[in-house]
């Protein structure tokens, strides 16, 4: 290693190995100018440290720190992601949504439990409509009966209408004559 | 602050309680306050960028891994929002009013104690170098950072921070020597 080589290191001699350090040592025992620029940087390095002593401090610490607290704790301008979060995780609303989800359910089971009952009323309400129903047919057969007694008689699957038609002629003419002589 | 406190402070912040965020900003606010001034060498800008590190961290505190020393990772914020200060438009300026006011002051510079009058060289030195070499010089020489943790708030390799520092305190040496010689 040349001068050249030792100045650049003595500027960062703190920074050095301990190894790097002897050869710096060795060498300036014997080179006077690499000792003068030793001896020169190390009462430079004494002026900046002395500096570096000097303690920097802002105007006022409690009001800095204040400013800084006060931008913490300032409430941000939300996003919409922020708020829909927010939204989500508010404890009341889970409860408020819970409950409400909960009426739901219930309402639901209610109905649906109503509609399966409901059936069995439609089954009654038939039942009841095919008895009527049977009845009304019943009474409608006994009055059509009842028309055509007077013929009955007359009905035969063997004969035919003209057969049917001349037999209720015939009764009814006797049942006119039969009015009139009474 | 101790080790175990501040953790304790830090989980608890991770739950969102602000009064341990509060006593994480008092104990570190003077850090986040010095780097930033060293960097801008304005108060205001040092309080708004002590502000937005906080807020930062705040928002991010979640992220917090233990192997990282919390005062890492806040001069990590801060000298991130240094750097983006110094390439902004409104830093360039500022430094034109600035540079205007110093020359106005500088018969009442004259007057100051030395102590004064060279931390305003040294900063004012700082301001000539390059943005790299600035932060190394701020972090490791006026901050008094150990290496490895300069290069982990960096992101640099240890060479490249060997290099940027080389450069740093040749200027500073320099300009040193030329004060006191005149």
């Amino acid at each position: 290693m040349n001068c050249r080589d030792f100045e650049k290191n003595i500027y960062v001699y703190p920074e050095l190995t301990e190894k790097e350090k002897a050869g710096i040592d060795n060498h300036i025992k014997s080179c006077d100018q690499c000792a003068k620029l030793f001896r020169d940087l190390q009462q430079a390095q004494f002026i900046v440290k002395q500096i570096a002593e000097y303690e920097i401090s802002p105007p006022n610490d409690a009001r800095l720190t204040s400013a800084i607290m006060s931008r913490i704790t300032q409430p941000s301008e939300p996003t919409w992601l922020d708020l829909v979060t927010q939204f989500f995780q508010n404890q009341r609303l889970r409860i408020a949504l819970s409950i409400a989800s909960s009426v739901l359910v219930f309402f639901f089971l209610f109905e649906s439990s109503h509609k399966f009952i409901q059936p069995k009323n439609d089954m009654r309400e038939t039942s009841e409509s095919v008895i009527l129903n049977a009845t009304a047919f019943r009474q409608a057969a006994s009055k059509r009966r009842n028309i055509q007694q007077p013929f009955a008689g007359c009905r035969s699957p063997f004969k035919s209408n003209q057969f049917f038609l001349e037999c209720a002629k015939t009764k009814l003419l006797k049942s006119k004559s039969l009015k009139s002589t009474l | 602050m101790d080790q175990e406190l501040e953790l304790d402070l830090i989980s608890k912040s991770v739950k969102g309680d602000s009064q341990a965020f509060r006593c994480l900003v008092e104990s570190h606010q003077r850090l986040a306050y010095s780097i930033a001034f060293k960097f801008t060498r304005d108060e205001g800008e040092s309080e708004d960028i002590t502000q937005e590190a906080f807020i930062k961290l705040w928002k991010n505190i979640s992220h917090y891994k233990e192997e990282f020393r919390f005062k890492t990772w806040l001069s990590k914020i801060v000298t991130n929002l240094c750097l983006d200060y110094l390439k902004s438009a409104r830093r360039k300026s500022k430094s034109d009013e600035k540079l205007s006011e110093e020359m106005m002051q500088t018969d009442r510079l004259e007057m100051k104690l030395e102590a004064d009058e060279l931390r305003d060289i040294v900063y004012k030195l700082a301001e000539q170098l390059t943005v790299k070499q600035k932060a190394v010089f701020i972090l490791r020489d006026l901050e008094t950072m150990e290496p490895d943790e300069v290069c982990q708030i960096l992101q640099m390799s240890y060479g490249s921070m060997k290099s940027n520092l080389y450069y740093a305190r040749l200027k500073v040496k320099e300009s040193l020597q030329k004060y006191y010689n005149s």
